[in-house]
């Protein structure tokens, strides 16, 4: 029997007197490779793309992307981003997925930009990849890599720039979508200077657009549906109508869709667009409890909103925590999250079929979290897997690999959480140590 | 509950008398079970003995399977206290013929649990060394694997 010793590095075929138990090897058929290669960690994965071509290509292909597991089963594909303090000049972004066994680190990295004080960020994840707008500093993140791209600067002397993103499978293409507004402008004020960035064309630059419908945008999100932006605006006398904008990426075209079902139109809460079942939907709260998910359904060239889905939530004991509907995963459960995190992170699963409630937590075992936390966005039902190089630069800063989760707000405490991705562990210690890592 | 007795022979001769309800986690016997008379040996042409030994072994083990919901935390402990010590006297390429088997014969339980161990085993290797695990040439020019080793430079921290 052949003994495999880590320490030494033999040869392919060097040795004849196994070629025999060799060959049981070669029998493994590559669907039974592609088993065992879902079930391994991200970091690993990454690192066989060179093991040979049809690895790489394996790895690579939308099949392997669908049914890739991250390492365990029946994981739910929410990503959560965390973000520092912003009073840090620098705002670190930490990519990390909640999950049923282990906590999932993807990757960190530092924003390029001064995180501004006036103007609003915006973050899009589109198939794979993450788009953040920082006023004319625009960014595309890969969070499995932790690696991004930055943009040229749209042409516009504003500071006040809003950026949409979209993906088309058909062109296998990135777009961003930028428009701009006066910082001090009247509320009525329509958005302009509207322009395209094509990711990977040979034409880095923004391309202008027209857009023949004046609006404001009003949602700080937007669903990317078979290569169409949605994202809500005001349009209309006074800007008063809200209304779904879509923007076609195949076409560059931008333009209103319809207008949004009157139940809604004088919403307290912020308009959150999800992807439902391959529409766009709008969940909306009339009660504190209560969800109603509005869909649109497009066919035939008739648009009209249904109030699909409703359900409520029982109050539960010492939980009154707001929650909002994030988005669904790929197998038709809503996912709700908190606007801020205490204790610990977590998101809930809802079914409507089963009419059921679940709590998915990031394990963060040992920890305590003393202080009021918000993790800035979450992703919902997000796929993970974009391996490809998209001219990438710039890398993660953490010298010793682990990642710093700290609060946006700090109450008595200065404590920060280090997560070591390798020893999936955590450890809380005192705000000092940020020096170490600048 | 069912005393039905199925017999299968290995590859090699060898035969194994085992519960129908342990039989029926391997989903081909299921099929087989539905065509053939009862009483008659099921002749598995792709396993030999050994390995359908183990297999059995583990599938024994395995025959009532915990709900997700299941409250027994400790029973699942003591199963995945066993399934680890299971796994661990085998040798990679015994691991191997169990993954083979546990494919042909349809035990989807195993299948998985066996392709996690190797995919444990892999995870920290340099590609150079899977590449021996596997029998794999390696196809790409030097330059090539350059460039991805750079893109994905992160992966190869220390």
């Amino acid at each position: 029997m052949r003994r495999r010793s880590k320490k030494i590095k033999t040869e392919n075929n060097s040795n004849p007197e196994t070629s025999e138990e060799r060959n049981k090897f070669d029998e493994i058929p590559h669907d039974l490779v592609i088993e065992i290669l879902e079930r391994l960690p991200l970091k690993s994965v990454a690192r066989f793309l060179t093991v040979s071509k049809l690895w790489a290509t394996t790895i690579r292909s939308p099949d392997f992307r669908k049914s890739y597991r991250g390492g365990s089963s029946s994981e739910p594909r929410t990503l959560i981003v965390s973000d520092l303090n912003f009073k840090e000049p620098n705002p670190k972004l930490h990519f990390f997925r909640p999950s049923i066994s282990s906590p999932s680190f993807l990757s960190s990295l530092t924003c390029p930009f001064t995180y501004p004080r006036h103007e609003e960020y915006y973050y899009h994840h589109v198939n794979g990849l993450i788009s953040v707008g920082y006023g004319t500093d625009q960014i595309v993140i890969n969070p499995t890599t932790g690696k991004f791209i930055t943009l040229p600067r749209p042409k516009t002397r504003r500071k006040l720039v809003i950026s949409f993103f979209g993906y088309d499978s058909v062109s296998d293409q990135y777009k961003v979508l930028c428009m701009t507004e006066r910082l001090r402008g009247h509320p009525e004020e329509a958005s302009s200077q509207h322009q395209v960035y094509t990711l990977g064309a040979k034409q880095k630059s923004w391309k202008m657009i027209n857009c023949s419908i004046p609006h404001r945008p009003w949602s700080w999100n937007a669903v990317c549906i078979n290569g169409v932006v949605y994202y809500i605006a005001k349009t209309g006398e006074g800007m008063f109508r809200r209304c779904l904008m879509r923007f076609d990426l195949k076409s560059d075209n931008l333009d209103l869709c319809t207008i949004l079902p009157e139940e809604i139109q004088t919403s307290l809460h912020d308009y959150f667009l999800i992807n439902y079942k391959g529409k766009v939907a709008i969940p909306n709260q009339p009660n504190f409890y209560t969800y109603d998910v509005w869909v649109m359904n497009q066919e035939g060239g008739k648009i009209e909103w249904l109030k699909n889905i409703t359900f409520t939530i029982k109050p539960r004991k010492g939980f009154v925590r707001y929650l909002f509907v994030t988005g669904t995963t790929h197998t038709g459960e809503f996912i709700l999250a908190p606007t801020s995190y205490t204790d610990e992170f977590y998101v809930f699963h809802y079914n409507p079929d089963m009419n059921s409630f679940r709590k998915i937590r990031v394990q963060a075992p040992g920890v305590k979290f003393s202080f009021a936390q918000k993790a800035s966005v979450v992703f919902s039902d997000h796929s993970l897997l974009r391996l490809d190089n998209l001219h990438i630069r710039g890398s993660t800063h953490t010298a010793t690999g682990e990642f710093i989760l700290a609060p946006r707000f700090y109450s008595d405490d200065l404590n920060v959480i280090h997560f070591n991705p390798d020893t999936n562990s955590f450890r809380s210690t005192k705000v000092e140590v940020y020096e170490d890592y600048e | 509950m069912s005393s039905n007795k199925i017999l299968l022979t290995s590859s090699d001769g060898e035969s194994f008398e085992i519960d129908e309800a342990v039989a029926r986690k391997f989903l081909i016997i299921v099929h087989m079970m539905e065509d053939n008379c009862a009483g008659e040996a099921i002749p598995l042409e792709n396993v030999t003995g050994d390995i359908l030994s183990k297999i059995i072994e583990y599938a024994k083990m395995h025959v009532n399977e915990p709900s997700e919901e299941d409250e027994d935390e400790e029973a699942k402990k003591n199963l995945d206290s066993w399934d680890a010590k299971f796994m661990e006297k085998l040798d990679l390429e015994t691991i191997f013929k169990i993954i083979l088997a546990a494919n042909y014969l349809n035990f989807e339980g195993l299948l998985g649990f066996a392709s996690q161990t190797v995919a444990d085993y892999i995870k920290d290797k340099t590609p150079e060394e899977v590449r021996e695990i596997f029998n794999i040439e390696n196809d790409f020019t030097p330059e090539e694997e350059e460039e991805i080793r750079k893109e994905n430079a992160w992966t190869f921290n220390e």
